[in-house]
């Protein structure tokens, strides 16, 4: 069952009497409900994110989001659930961190270069795990790096929805995306190499390789 | 940036399918294809993506989501907006759409004031009757009373530079301001300015009533009441009352043989289409509009099992819930709906749960499973924890449980009760508290299982596990913590074979639910939690089960 296929709202069946108009309520209902069940938790760990760890706040932005989405008319936002939550949450987050004056806004350029703090409180440590290896690489990335980062392979949002998201231009998106990655990928080699050194083993995973050496321009 | 930075950004976003233009996407597509490196590039720069999308699965099911309350604000908010688009369209039905009809409901959206609401309702229906009895000739009329009241309303969220909040994108006007956005995680309680959201059911119940004997008294013409769509399984909780003709599972003979198919069982009995979808629908359906003439009551709804696998409860709660019920209803009056919590109600009795072993841990966790009474499809589970009487006062400091569920087992989870209880998805719960000599605590889920029960090939299988947690009593509190630890394994049981302090203890969950008018009571009747409280009677030494069933005997004769 598609987020999409579910929205028969249409001017029509506004105009039905009550059974239409029954239809077009519950299948709204229903688009929230499927909303909040694929995006409540990548969208709460994107606020988080946003918020430099705070899990409550985060937890009333996305209560937020969802609730402005209950009077959105699902024909409109269509395909561009995703998008238009991610830009609610971090619109709001924003809005709040402002309220608060603790917080640097994430449209400077400061804070946009500037590296996170190390893994926030309250994470567990699972230091075999290597998907908590990858998330904390995560957090020594600069902000907007990481950012872009979690809308894309968190969000599943395309660089120009990401830049509707973030007011960044499609180009630096896809300059901080790609650099980010890059890092990520040296520092998953670095503790692959770790590793190995410790156990003395001399396989290496796929994801483990060292990035390539810069390549010569390529004409194209 | 440099020359190969360029080159390497192309790369990344081709490696993403990120290059909308076809001819760009061709051209780096032939130079992948040519030039090893670049090919090695895009290799890794896919692993590397692929490694970043399990660690934020990962993330995100670990991460807290919405509190209970938050969960039950939106559903509260998604049954306001229903029921203010069927007004709207009782209108529209005249063929009037009154030119405010926009403004009017994004303005009624915000906040819907229980009385208003009632208001409205009557309002809409006898301006319906009238509608209609003069044949769509006039225009009509549409109950408006949309200021909100200071008793019932959460305090806006609107704040300063909120404006764009909203995608810029998009230029609708925000439908309301924001509900209860300062219930903050964690509130055992309804919040400062926040009415409670029990009071505000019954009070609603009140008026849903006042409306529906103001429509009997007008006789209006037969306005079609909110049907559900016509349910593709019969797993949803009144389902079963309006189970399409066919193979379906006969709770009668649940009652008396356990878990019976009648029908064709590989006709009949398709996991997919029965727990699985079921699962979907269930949550999907659970407050669908419907409902709307429902109290609106905060209750714990069913969770994906794969979403939220874990839950947790307290081991201590408050007792002042049934003797306030029994009370009232023994007084011949209706129990307001903020005195019925289940959790309370159930943990008011004795149980007889085994002590835990001399010389082990001081409590014991154990779970029984068996069929649920009012919803044949489901499972039910009991937690109890039960502490050593040992004689000291306290016998176990800090004790928290944890219930994970597992998802290839447990389609969909319910804990009943609890509605003010946050969740929790990680350790610790918060709900860390102090255990005494001979404590015990009994909490149920109700649980939609992958495979129903009965269907050929099914075997007993693991719906989840419980963690109980805990320090000695002269450990410090940074001690590190005990554990208990128990499976709850599946292992097909009928509810008619399940102990006296099972069937008794679901006797008092479904009269709580019936009580509360809950969208989740199934089946159950007033007769039903009669009968299975009289199963589960046991020896009653200290009379107080006799004395239960005397007061739901209470409410089924005053129709409660």
């Amino acid at each position: 069952m598609s987020l999409e296929s579910d929205n028969p709202r249409d001017d029509q069946q506004l105009d039905r009497p009550v059974a239409g108009s029954h239809a077009a309520s519950a299948a709204q209902g229903e688009w929230v409900r499927l909303a909040v069940q694929k995006y409540e938790g990548p969208l709460t760990a994107y606020a988080r994110h946003v918020l430099g760890g705070d899990a409550d706040r985060s937890r009333d932005i996305v209560q937020e989001a969802f609730l402005r989405l209950i009077g959105q008319d699902p024909a409109k936002i269509g395909a561009h659930l995703a998008e238009w939550l991610y830009t609610v949450c971090r619109n709001l987050a924003i809005d709040m961190k402002r309220k608060d004056r603790r917080a640097e806004r994430l449209s400077d350029a400061d804070a946009d270069s500037a590296v996170s703090a190390d893994p926030q409180p309250g994470e567990r440590p699972e230091r075999d795990d290597a998907m908590a290896h990858v998330l904390r690489s995560m957090q020594r990335l600069p902000r907007n790096q990481q950012e872009c980062i979690r809308l894309k392979f968190q969000g599943g949002l395309s660089y120009k929805e990401i830049s509707g998201v973030t007011n960044l231009t499609v180009t630096n998106v896809g300059f901080l995306i790609h650099t980010g990655l890059k890092t990520l990928r040296q520092r998953m080699a670095e503790a692959e190499e770790t590793r190995q050194s410790a156990t003395g083993s001399s396989r290496t995973t796929p994801q483990a390789k060292r990035p390539s050496t810069p390549m010569a321009r390529k004409e194209i | 940036m440099s020359a190969s930075e360029i080159d390497e950004t192309l790369l990344t976003a081709y490696a993403l399918g990120e290059i909308a233009d076809e001819g760009e996407r061709s051209r780096v597509a032939a130079w992948v294809a040519s030039d090893a490196s670049a090919r090695e590039f895009v290799d890794d720069t896919r692993a590397s993506a692929g490694v970043l999308i399990d660690a934020f699965q990962s993330e995100s099911a670990t991460v807290d989501g919405l509190t209970q309350l938050q969960v039950s604000a939106l559903e509260q908010q998604l049954r306001d907006h229903a029921r203010d688009a069927e007004e709207n369209h009782f209108v529209a039905g005249s063929n009037v759409r009154p030119a405010h009809a926009d403004e009017s409901m994004k303005i009624r959206m915000r906040h819907w004031v229980p009385l208003a609401a009632s208001l409205a309702a009557s309002v809409a229906i006898v301006a319906g009757a009238v509608v209609f009895a003069l044949k769509h000739t006039q225009p009509g009329v549409v109950a408006t009373d949309d200021k909100p009241s200071k008793t019932t309303v959460a305090p806006q969220h609107n704040t300063p530079g909120s404006d764009n909040s909203q995608p810029k994108d998009d230029e609708s006007e925000l439908p309301f301001d924001g509900f209860a956005t300062n219930a903050a995680p964690g509130d055992d309680g309804p919040v400062e300015g926040m009415v409670d959201p029990l009071e505000f059911a019954a009070e609603l119940d009140a008026n849903r009533r006042n409306a529906e004997a103001a429509a009997t008294t007008a006789q209006p013409p037969v306005v079609p009441a909110p049907q559900s769509p016509a349910p593709k399984t019969a797993v949803a909780s009144n389902d079963a009352k309006n189970a399409p003709a066919g193979p379906v599972r006969s709770a009668e003979a649940e009652r008396v043989r356990g878990p019976v198919i009648t029908g064709t069982p590989s006709a009949s009995i398709d996991p997919k289409s029965r727990a699985s979808r079921g699962a979907a629908d269930r949550l999907t359906k659970s407050t669908n509009t419907a409902d709307a003439a429902r109290p609106r009551l905060y209750e714990n709804p069913f969770r994906d099992a794969k979403q939220r696998p874990r839950s947790s409860f307290p081991v201590r709660v408050e007792a002042n819930s049934y003797p306030a019920v029994r009370a009232s209803l023994l007084a011949g009056k209706r129990p307001a709906a903020s005195l019925v919590r289940i959790e309370e109600m159930i943990n008011r009795f004795a149980y007889d749960y085994a002590e835990p072993a001399e010389g082990g841990a001081p409590l014991a966790a154990s779970v029984e499973i068996a069929t649920c009474p009012w919803n044949v499809d489901h499972r039910l589970a009991r937690v109890a924890i039960n502490a050593r009487d040992g004689g000291a006062t306290v016998v176990a400091r800090g004790v928290d449980v944890a219930v994970a569920f597992n998802p290839a087992a447990t389609a969909a989870w319910r804990l009943i009760g609890y509605e003010n209880a946050p969740l929790s998805a990680g350790q610790p719960s918060g709900f860390s508290t102090d255990l005494a000599a001979g404590g015990t605590a009994t909490a149920l889920y109700e649980i939609v299982p992958t495979s129903p029960v009965g269907v050929r090939g099914w075997t007993a299988k693991d719906l989840f596990t419980v963690t109980v947690h805990y320090r000695e009593p002269h450990e410090p509190a940074t001690a590190p913590q005990h554990e208990v630890t128990v499976n709850a394994t599946d292992a097909g049981k009928g509810f008619d074979r399940a102990t006296d302090d099972f069937r008794f203890t679901s006797a008092v969950a479904a009269f709580g639910m019936l009580l509360r008018d809950s969208q989740f009571q199934g089946t159950a009747t007033h007769a039903d939690v009669m009968r299975w409280a009289n199963a589960g009677k046991g020896a009653d030494q200290t009379g107080e089960r006799a004395a239960f069933i005397d007061v739901v005997k209470a409410a089924r004769d005053q129709g409660r």
